[in-house]
């Protein structure tokens, strides 16, 4: 009976012992190599580097107060960083991932933008062809008549330098504008790359059938042909 | 004398039933091009555009009166589209011009442009449109105020599909407005152009990062904004708050695409109901003209053979009857040409009406292409927004790494940016 008595009396203080030194442990703030806080928050218990220039204990950032997604957990987290630098380094990291989060999410928009334009320019295209047959002279001649086309084919003069030289339609995205700078002709987006296309503003109703077919046509292969025979009916009719 | 009488009443009779034949024939308008670029403008001093879609211009008083905006020609849902339609007129011409950066349509929320170019719509038919225009850069500058810019149609454009889609109608209100800009910037100097932009610059920055931009702009005497100091070359911060800017043009970017293929999209029917409207409206005009003209003449007719005294002698029996006869064929011409005036009321009417009609069958087929457009730019603005939100709250954070925290504490905040600046709908009159 004493045994027992012995062992459970011993088994008691340990017990005890063991619960105090876990209380004394999170009351005391020890530091926790482990890095169990979570983001920031337990931070400014944090004491400063003494590789800090800052002469006073550095705040750790704080949690953004309009619980937006900036505290939230990422690959990011700038909690667990122990020096500014880290820190730092850690805010650029999820600087960087939501700007490129915000890039891919915004080119898609951008792509959709444009397939939208795209259709409805091949539509209207086609629409343009069935009709043109019956008044294919009386355009021409109206061409002539209405003038400039100011809304059609405006010139550009954009931050990137490239002021006058390249054709835009209303609309255009600045994004688009900057890759018309480094392809050439105004069918750059029509598979007609490396090819000298003209720019179709003499063209004759053959000539602007074959330009539509051209444009409108989603079978690279042909499109490349019909774009060859285009160039070549131009070529011909210039001599 | 008594044969002049005659005449008179008879030539009266005549003009009031022939008064509303008269044809106004309109010279062709001269074409205002956009004055061009003559050079290269050094990108320093080139100015970034946004153009506002314009107010709709609806009167609030009359705007639930349906028949009463019809009366004047207003359609409120064609004015909610052509708010945004003439703004991409507005931008495709200045961009044409070759004279600026990137110009964009961009809702109200875009503040942080070179130059911001809003207007309201006062008339818009196919055969008028008037518009009051103000241009101002973002130091405060006031470059244009409240002007009015008005044509009527190039008729010219109404021809064909082909002529209507080579050059718009209202060509020269747009071509006058871009003039007035590059008139309005001409008259700055160089610095004062290249202080626009780092004003535009200094303005997205201290919006993003309010503690750390403290100081870099002031308002002198005028109200304007002055750049008191630049950022170092090379600062790591503006390079990051540089690397946002550029996230934030693509912003404007995508929503200037929506509404360019709005504006696409709505031209073809858009244009047919011009010309429709022109035609309507020039009818209705030539039919009322008739009508007044015809009504005064025959009315004029009818009383001169009532109240002309009789010229002839008593006894002579032959003036009398020939006067006689003048009065009745005056008194039957007049009344005649009085109720051919009624009837041309009546045709006016029916041109009126039959506008009324073709307008409210455009405003049903455009009025889902104006929610859709608005929705999509309230979406991408209003997800954007969260987006600077988070920037904003990671930037301070950089900034109180930055600094140690002090900046925050010894110097107050200007209190955060509002949040509610991007996201939100164009407050258009009426809209």
């Amino acid at each position: 009976m004493r045994l027992p008595r012995a062992s459970i009396g011993v088994c008691v203080v340990g017990a005890f012992a063991v619960l105090s030194g876990c209380a004394s442990s999170g009351e005391k703030g020890e530091p926790n190599p482990g890095g169990q806080q979570s983001g920031g928050a337990g931070a400014p218990a944090t004491p400063a580097p003494t590789s800090s220039p800052a002469p006073m204990p550095i705040p750790l950032p704080p949690q953004p107060e309009s619980g937006g997604s900036a505290g939230d957990s990422g690959s990011a987290d700038p909690g667990p960083a122990q020096t500014p630098d880290e820190r730092r380094a850690a805010i650029d990291r999820k600087l960087d991932t939501t700007l490129g989060t915000f890039d891919e999410s915004l080119k898609k928009e951008q792509e959709r933008t444009a397939q939208e334009r795209d259709a409805r320019d091949a539509t209207a295209a086609a629409a343009g062809d069935a009709t043109e047959g019956s008044d294919g002279t009386k355009e021409g001649e109206d061409e002539g008549e209405a003038g400039s086309a100011e809304t059609e084919k405006p010139t550009v003069a954009s931050k990137d330098g490239k002021a006058g030289s390249s054709t835009a339609r209303p609309g255009d995205l600045k994004s688009d504008k900057d890759r018309d700078g480094t392809n050439s002709g105004s069918a750059s987006g029509s598979g007609a790359n490396g090819r000298d296309i003209p720019d179709g503003s003499d063209d004759d109703i053959v000539a602007r059938r074959l330009r539509k077919a051209a444009e409108q046509e989603t079978d690279p292969e042909l499109r490349d042909k019909l774009w060859k025979e285009y160039i070549e009916y131009k070529k011909n009719v210039g001599k | 004398m008594k044969q002049q009488m005659a005449y008179i009443l008879a030539s009266l009779a005549l003009l009031g039933m022939l008064g509303g034949c008269m044809v106004n024939e309109t010279k062709p308008l001269p074409k205002i091009a956009a004055i061009q670029a003559q050079s290269q403008i050094p990108e320093d001093e080139l100015l970034d555009v946004a153009v506002r879609p314009f107010d709709v211009g609806v009167p609030e008083a009359l705007a639930k009166d349906e028949d009463a905006l019809a009366k004047r020609r207003i359609y409120p849902e064609i004015r909610q589209a052509e708010s945004r339609y003439l703004a991409t007129m507005v931008r495709s011409t200045l961009e044409s011009s070759g004279q600026w950066g990137a110009v964009r349509v961009a809702p109200e929320n875009v503040e942080f442009v070179d130059v911001i170019v809003s207007g309201k719509i006062l008339e818009s038919t196919g055969s008028n449109l008037a518009l009051e225009v103000s241009v101002v850069d973002s130091t405060g500058r006031q470059w244009i105020a409240n002007k009015r810019y008005e044509s009527i149609a190039d008729m010219g454009s109404y021809k064909t599909e082909a002529a209507l889609k080579q050059r718009d109608p209202f060509q020269n209100v747009y071509s006058q407005v871009a003039n007035d800009m590059v008139a309005a910037r001409d008259r700055l100097v160089a610095t004062d152009r290249r202080d626009i932009r780092r004003v535009t610059d200094l303005k997205f920055a201290g919006d993003l990062a309010p503690e750390a931009m403290q100081g870099y702009l002031a308002k002198d005497d005028k109200g304007m904004l002055r750049v008191m100091r630049l950022p170092a070359e090379g600062d790591p911060f503006t390079t990051r708050i540089n690397r946002i800017r550029e996230r934030d043009a693509g912003v404007v970017d995508t929503v200037n695409g929506y509404y360019a293929n709005f504006s696409d999209q709505m031209r073809d029917s858009y244009g047919s109901w011009r010309r429709a409207s022109a035609e309507e409206i020039e009818k209705e005009r030539r039919a009322r003209n008739k009508a007044r003209t015809r009504a005064f003449l025959g009315a004029a007719a009818v009383l001169a053979s009532v109240f002309v005294p009789g010229q002839c002698a008593s006894t002579d029996y032959n003036c009398r009857r020939i006067e006689s006869a003048a009065r009745t064929a005056g008194a039957i011409g007049g009344t005649a040409a009085v109720l051919s005036g009624l009837k041309k009321y009546s045709d006016a009417r029916v041109h009126a009406q039959s506008l009324k009609e073709l307008s409210q069958s455009f405003q049903a087929e455009v009025a889902p292409q104006v929610v859709d457009v608005e929705g999509r730019t309230l979406r991408l603005t209003g997800s954007a927004e969260e987006q600077y939100r988070e920037w904003r709250e990671l930037l301070k954070q950089l900034y109180l790494e930055e600094t140690g925290g002090f900046a925050s504490q010894e110097r107050p905040l200007p209190g955060p940016p509002p949040a509610t600046g991007r996201g939100e709908l164009p407050t258009n009159e009426g809209s």
